[in-house]
């Protein structure tokens, strides 16, 4: 599978780089955070889109299912 | 250096050593869990290591794990969390000082009893401001035949949303202190390049008989705090 996963590590350098730019930056903790959370998430959405677009289906929307469940999650907000 | 996340160490040395609440120090781990999986995975996904289609089928049930322990974890209050916490330390501790068993035998995949176990491997993760390595690379090696290598790269990936999930839905019940995040994020990603580099010049079972005593010690610690407080 040559070349899966260069969509995987330009989102997670983007997002290291955020992260510490932001972390070292005063006052923009809370941004740190937020970025530092949503890149696990752009990176699947990513390397799901990937996944699918190289024909393995089923790795592809297991990765998006696990995404959209999490943002599901976040959205309505269900409480127990 | 001894290849576990962070979190197992971080969570109790928050708690008992600065004085910081269960549920922040959780919060906290949970995004230096996110930090040290970005940072090593793109080692390992330049090395080519990272198995990322098995992380991407194990990725579902790990993320249904964490989001229903964030959901419950969110309503734990401060001495449960330590509590559960202190006997993962225990059984991680007695773990280390097990005989580390290599590879699979059978070289058999078991789709369905991984699943099940990365569901668990989510939950623990949530509830306890862990990655969830120390589940995700047992089912691994010992579940879908993975080397080790692999199995610790599929790991490293694994936890990123692992933790991301739980974070976040914490982070929306307002129970993030970023103030004491980014300073441990930042903390644990310089740590973890230092470590990777002096690696080598420790013997593993030293390192894993040291990690063991001092995992004792803080599950003493948590113990002691929760008990002062059932006990009062």
């Amino acid at each position: 599978m040559a070349g899966l996963g260069r969509l995987t590590l330009a989102c997670l350098y983007a997002g290291l780089i955020a992260f510490v730019i932001l972390a070292l930056w005063p006052g923009q903790e809370e941004t740190a955070v937020v970025a530092t959370l949503l890149t696990p998430l752009v990176a699947s959405l990513a390397t799901g889109i990937e996944l699918l677009v190289r024909r393995h289906t089923y790795p592809g929307i297991s990765l998006l299912s696990a995404v959209a469940i999490i943002v599901l999650s976040l959205v309505i907000g269900v409480k127990v | 250096m001894l290849g576990v996340g962070g979190g197992i160490i971080l969570v109790p040395v928050l708690i008992s050593f600065f004085g910081v609440d269960a549920i922040h120090a959780r919060t906290a781990s949970l995004v230096a869990v996110c930090v040290t999986s970005m940072a090593g995975s793109l080692v390992y996904l330049r090395e080519g290591e990272t198995d990322l289609v098995s992380a991407s089928y194990l990725q579902l049930p790990t993320a249904i794990g964490a989001v229903i322990g964030a959901l419950i974890g969110g309503r734990l209050n401060d001495e449960v969390i330590r509590f559960l916490f202190a006997i993962t330390v225990v059984l991680v501790a007695i773990r280390m000082l097990l005989p580390q068993r290599a590879e699979s035998v059978s070289g058999q995949k078991s789709w369905m009893y991984a699943g099940l176990a990365c569901v668990g491997g989510g939950l623990l993760s949530s509830l306890l401001g862990v990655g969830g390595g120390i589940v995700f690379v047992p089912v691994l090696v010992l579940l879908l035949s993975l080397p080790q290598r692999t199995a610790s790269a599929t790991s490293t990936y694994l936890i990123g949303l692992t933790a991301a999930a739980s974070a976040l839905i914490y982070f929306k019940q307002g129970q993030m202190d970023a103030g004491l995040a980014i300073p441990t994020a930042l903390g644990i990603l310089v740590g973890a390049q230092v470590g990777a580099r002096l690696s080598g010049l420790v013997r593993g079972d030293y390192l894993r008989r040291a990690f063991a005593v001092l995992m004792f010690v803080n599950a003493f610690l948590l113990f002691r705090g929760v008990l002062g407080v059932w006990l009062a």
